[in-house]
């Protein structure tokens, strides 16, 4: 670090370095290879109410944290421990007073013998309300998007490959001979396979029965499309009274079954899928269960990009709800989602 | 259609003994329904292939349909980002490896016939021959059956 050059001695250096350890906003903290808290700077007093007589040698670093954004376990230390290449991770942290407040935090550690440093930056309530609003206003433009790709493949293409099936149709009523009836044949073959094509293209984008039939309705129409994608029996038990919910509940909860099916399908090698509805008093209740090779929560290694998981429950955080994650290995996995209903009880 | 079946499956282990792979099938048009299906199948792990419907351009055999033409995949790693609706039967068989062809019957693309492995595996021209005359054959018997 060539500017502590700049420094006369090396006592003036690391003077510096700890000047700016004592006085930099952000929160660091240090901890020791069982995760108890050694050092702190006097941001982590400031931000969170402990004092350094009440942190140092008595708590450990997860004590203190709420949730986690990444994990399917809301306060697992192991998501810093075995994914060093996350930069930042997103977390509520645990104040003296009781509140919880969400913050940024990194996590770092050079080697097995060293203590490992954690640093946090507190994020405003109102960066999360924007956030919130962004990815709800993305989520809405999305599904406005795909509604209307559906639609028009549907109504427009698909329609034009019908009618060239109904004038094909036509033609093959005339007198042709073997090669011309052969080649109609292969025309028609072609066009209705084109035809399926698009009809199956148009659904899988947005089903018109989320929007005409219901959750219900769409839902059991997409287990026999997935049936037929991926030859994994699909079932569906829909229990209560099996009516409509708000459009934008209908939309998520559809979603989140989807996005949950297919990475059972990628990753959990399952003859069989379950999917629950149950309609409650105050709550709606989804699950996903599979019967494949699970995996043992406590080893958590984020399959894929951790991005779908994030997805699924950012959809059901942004209606008020709550998503689960249950596994043991061998045992196959079961995804929970709960979306409270509005006092009106017609959410 | 009993000696049908026995044949076709016989020519399925054959084909699989021969090519040293540990899955084959054949899919083929179900005339009633206009849709094609794995009917077919030696060493499978469960019976999943039974449920797929293939579509046109969708995994391997989708890509057959689609081309006309043989497709070799020497090894099959999915990636995180993959949709998995790009490979079925590999999922359902766990395939790392795969040859399809397709079987034409007068000009028409009816059926497709598979090998596959559980394990990377290069496949030299002697296999894809071989896989295309059995496709020949399996489409000649098929054909005057129905």
């Amino acid at each position: 670090m060539g500017w502590l050059d700049d420094f006369k001695t090396n006592g003036e250096a690391s003077s510096f370095l700890e000047l700016i350890f004592n006085n930099i906003n952000d929160a660091i903290l240090v901890i020791d290879k069982n995760y108890l808290i050694i050092g702190i700077n006097s941001a982590v007093e400031k931000l969170t109410g402990w004092t350094a007589e009440e942190l140092i040698e008595k708590v450990k670093i997860y004590d203190i944290f709420s949730e986690m954004a990444c994990c399917a376990d809301k306060s697992c230390i192991k998501c810093f421990g075995e994914n060093p290449g996350i930069p930042w991770i997103e977390m509520r942290i645990k104040a003296k007073d009781g509140r919880d407040f969400p913050a940024s935090a990194s996590y770092i550690q050079l080697s097995e013998n060293t203590p490992s440093v954690l640093i946090f930056r507190a994020i405003s309530e109102q960066q999360l309300i924007e956030r919130e609003r962004l990815t709800n206003y993305v989520i809405q433009a999305q599904e406005e998007e795909r509604r209307r790709l559906s639609r028009e493949l549907h109504d427009v293409v698909g329609q034009a490959l019908y009618s060239i099936l109904v004038g094909l149709k036509v033609i093959s009523q005339a007198n042709l001979d073997a090669a011309a009836r052969n080649h109609l044949v292969n025309l028609q073959q072609l066009t209705s396979r084109a035809l399926e094509e698009i009809k199956i293209m148009a659904v899988e984008l947005r089903p018109a029965a989320l929007d005409d039939l219901g959750l219900v309705a769409a839902i059991r129409s997409y287990l026999k499309r997935f049936e037929q994608t991926f030859g994994i029996e699909s079932i569906l038990e829909a229990n209560g009274n099996k009516r409509r919910y708000g459009p934008a509940v209908e939309t998520a909860l559809y979603r989140i079954c989807q996005e949950a099916m297919t990475n059972a399908a990628k990753y959990a090698d399952t003859d069989k899928i379950l999917v629950r509805l149950s309609d409650l008093d105050n709550k709606i209740e989804l699950s996903i269960i599979d019967f494949g090779r699970g995996f043992d929560p406590d080893q958590i290694h984020v399959l894929g990009t951790g991005l779908g998981l994030y997805g699924m429950r950012e959809r059901a955080n942004l209606l008020g709800g709550d998503l689960e994650i249950k596994s043991e290995s061998g045992q196959g996995t079961s995804i929970n989602v709960t979306i409270p209903k509005s006092n009106g009880g017609n959410r | 259609m009993g000696s049908l079946q026995k044949y076709i499956k016989a020519k399925l282990s054959e084909l699989k003994d021969v090519t040293a792979t540990d899955f084959a099938a054949l899919a083929w048009t179900d005339s009633t329904e206009q849709t094609i299906r794995w009917k077919y199948a030696s060493g499978n792990r469960n019976d999943k292939y039974k449920r797929i419907v293939l579509r046109l351009g969708k995994g391997i055999a989708g890509k057959v349909l689609c081309s006309g033409r043989p497709i070799v995949l020497d090894s099959f790693t999915p990636q995180s980002g993959d949709d998995p609706r790009e490979y079925p039967i590999l999922l359902a068989e766990d395939l790392k490896s795969a040859v399809g062809v397709p079987v034409i019957i007068n000009g028409r693309v009816m059926g497709v016939l598979l090998v596959g492995c559980r394990n990377p595996r290069v496949f030299n021209t002697e296999i894809i021959d071989l896989m295309i005359s059995t496709a020949t054959q399996v489409g000649v018997i098929y054909n005057s059956q129905i």
